[in-house]
């Protein structure tokens, strides 16, 4: 019972922890303009997260130690700077843009302005990096993160042509009125925002937090397999509503009072209390994972003590590190710049960031040096390779979309 | 020869910089597309109003996230429509400025009159506003069709 308990919550963390303000915002901005027409994008970032976090949970329950420090001991110091530069800044930019999306949850809940609420939520943030215990961060917002199930309900509510919106999915029928280079630049966004690199950097490090051992691997594996796509599917709950909701009415979304507007628009007060609740737990909870990746990366990389398996005084260069990602964040924030178009870059540049954070996994992964029998077999490695050559022409094609597309404003 | 190479380095670059601080007169073909970009983003913040102002009359949603989403839409279609005035109309395009600046201007003058509306939880004026509103929706949904 007690290792059924262990999966159950460990698939309901990974549901509730999965969507973040990339997820968030590019889902309801992508279903406000394109309907369901990109919801392949979201089925094949999914498929692509969980391949490459089984293999990175992998590599930690065989070895007991995170990928990225095997990552520099087996390709050299200079692959992984590459590595750690890539994902660091991708990781430092997507927690700059959690630590706005809490403030903006903030807002909307009190109509208070968002800059007010920023020092008290890195504040929070900082606070909860430094006392909690990590299972308490990743169990309890994973937990109230799955208040974002509302989304699925008011689709559900809203008693739509379900063989309308599977046609449109299926079909990948790209509006009329909307260019196609915007079309591929929002499919290269969402498919960004799905794979962000902190989320393998925080599930292999969590793995050694939590001490992963070979038996850990049916529960991570159940963790992955099950949670990453019931995760997407509140992504692409979140943008069937936009689509049902929004998309009619020429309303394209640009904030996060947009995205919750269909939840009203199904379920009332109550839908919406709960859907406010799901954004404070989403951002929060990711603001704690984004910051966590940043101290691992860095940490990992330079081989000093990390985790919060150890007290912060056996630490301190660790803790030292999330303290001045928090202060550059929040300062970041301060200058008045939209945390919704933070958000937009982060989940282009994770897009751009993606092969230096997933080759090296795909060749540790494959290293029998460190793996022994349980290296990958040829259904991860054709999966991975096919995955490659995908954010590879990802990564390449993401700035000259940005830049011939305005940002998807065209 | 330091200048050498720093003259043809340096003149574009500032020439940029200064092209930046001129209000830009574009071609026919472009100041259309920026009048219509504009229309979209006015259409898209009066349509989000709207909702918000009758799902406020029906109780279906919380004062402070009308108060805020109406902040971000007034602001939003004060910095597009300001983007676009800036812009020199090409002598051909005086009369699509003419029109844009009128539906533009009543636009953001009724998201105006919403944001009072909702910070003194006046709900008697929303029907008269839902009218306005819909009434330069249309006007905006008109001019759009005779740009695309």
């Amino acid at each position: 019972v007690k290792s059924l308990f262990a999966v159950a919550l460990g698939i309901l963390t990974a549901v509730g922890g999965f969507v973040d303000i990339g997820d968030l915002v590019t889902n309801g901005l992508v279903g406000s303009r394109f309907g369901l027409s990109l919801a392949w994008v979201v089925v094949v970032g999914v498929v692509g997260i969980a391949v490459f976090a089984e293999m990175s949970g992998r590599v930690v329950a065989v070895s007991g130690r995170p990928t990225f420090d095997i990552v520099r001991e087996r390709l050299g110091p200079r692959v992984g700077l590459a590595n750690l530069v890539g994902s660091m800044a991708v990781s430092l930019l997507t927690y700059v843009a959690e630590i706005g999306g809490v403030a903006l949850s903030l807002e909307l809940a009190t109509s208070v302005w968002e800059y007010f609420w920023l020092p008290f939520t890195a504040a929070a943030v900082w606070l909860v990096l430094w006392r909690a215990k990590f299972d308490i961060i990743e169990n309890v917002f994973g937990l109230l993160g799955l208040a974002l199930v509302v989304f699925a309900v008011a689709v559900w509510h809203l008693g739509p042509d379900w063989g309308g919106l599977f046609h449109t999915a299926v079909t990948a029928a790209k509006p009329g009125q909307e260019d196609i280079t915007t079309y591929w630049y929002f499919a290269i966004a969402l498919f960004g925002a799905a794979m962000t690199p902190y989320e393998v950097f925080f599930f292999s490090s969590g793995g050694v937090e939590e001490k992963w051992s070979e038996k850990s691997i049916p529960t991570m594996r159940a963790n992955v397999l099950i949670g990453f796509p019931l995760g997407g599917m509140l992504s692409l709950s979140i943008a069937a509503a936009a689509s049902l909701t929004l998309q009619p009415a020429s309303i394209e979304v640009n904030t996060l009072g947009q995205v919750a507007l269909p939840v009203s628009i199904a379920l009332g007060k109550l839908g919406l209390a709960i859907a406010l609740l799901g954004f404070f737990a989403a951002t929060f909870g990711a603001a704690c994972e984004t910051g966590l990746s940043v101290g691992y990366s860095i940490a990992q990389y330079f081989g000093w003590q990390w985790g919060k398996f150890v007290p912060p005084m056996q630490a301190a260069r660790f803790h030292a590190v999330l303290l001045l990602s928090t202060l550059l964040a929040v300062a970041i924030l301060l200058t008045t710049i939209d945390p919704v178009l933070v958000t937009e870059f982060s989940v282009v540049f994770s897009a751009i960031a993606l092969p230096l954070t997933y080759l090296p996994i795909l060749i540790v992964a494959n290293d029998e040096q460190y793996m022994g029998h349980r290296s990958n077999r040829w259904l991860a490695n054709t999966l991975g390779s096919i995955y490659m050559v995908v954010v590879v022409v990802a990564s390449l094609a993401a700035i000259p979309l940005m830049i011939i597309t305005n940002m998807g404003t065209t | 020869v330091r200048w050498r190479v720093a003259v043809p380095v340096l003149v574009p670059l500032l020439s940029l910089a200064l092209a930046g601080c001129i209000p830009a007169s574009p071609d026919v073909g472009t100041y259309r597309a920026q009048a219509l970009q504009t229309l979209q983003t006015a259409t898209s913040e009066v349509a989000t109003v709207q909702k918000l102002l009758e799902q406020q009359q029906d109780g279906r949603i919380f004062s402070p996230v009308v108060i805020t989403q109406l902040r971000y839409s007034e602001d939003s279609l004060a910095k597009r429509t300001q983007a676009f005035s800036a812009l020199n109309p090409p002598p051909s395009q005086d009369d699509l400025d003419t029109k844009c600046t009128a539906v533009l201007g009543t636009a953001q003058d009724l998201l105006g009159d919403a944001r009072v509306a909702a910070h003194r939880s006046d709900l008697a004026e929303y029907p008269q506003l839902l009218d306005q509103l819909d009434r330069v929706s249309t006007r905006l949904d008109d001019l759009e069709r005779t740009l695309s």
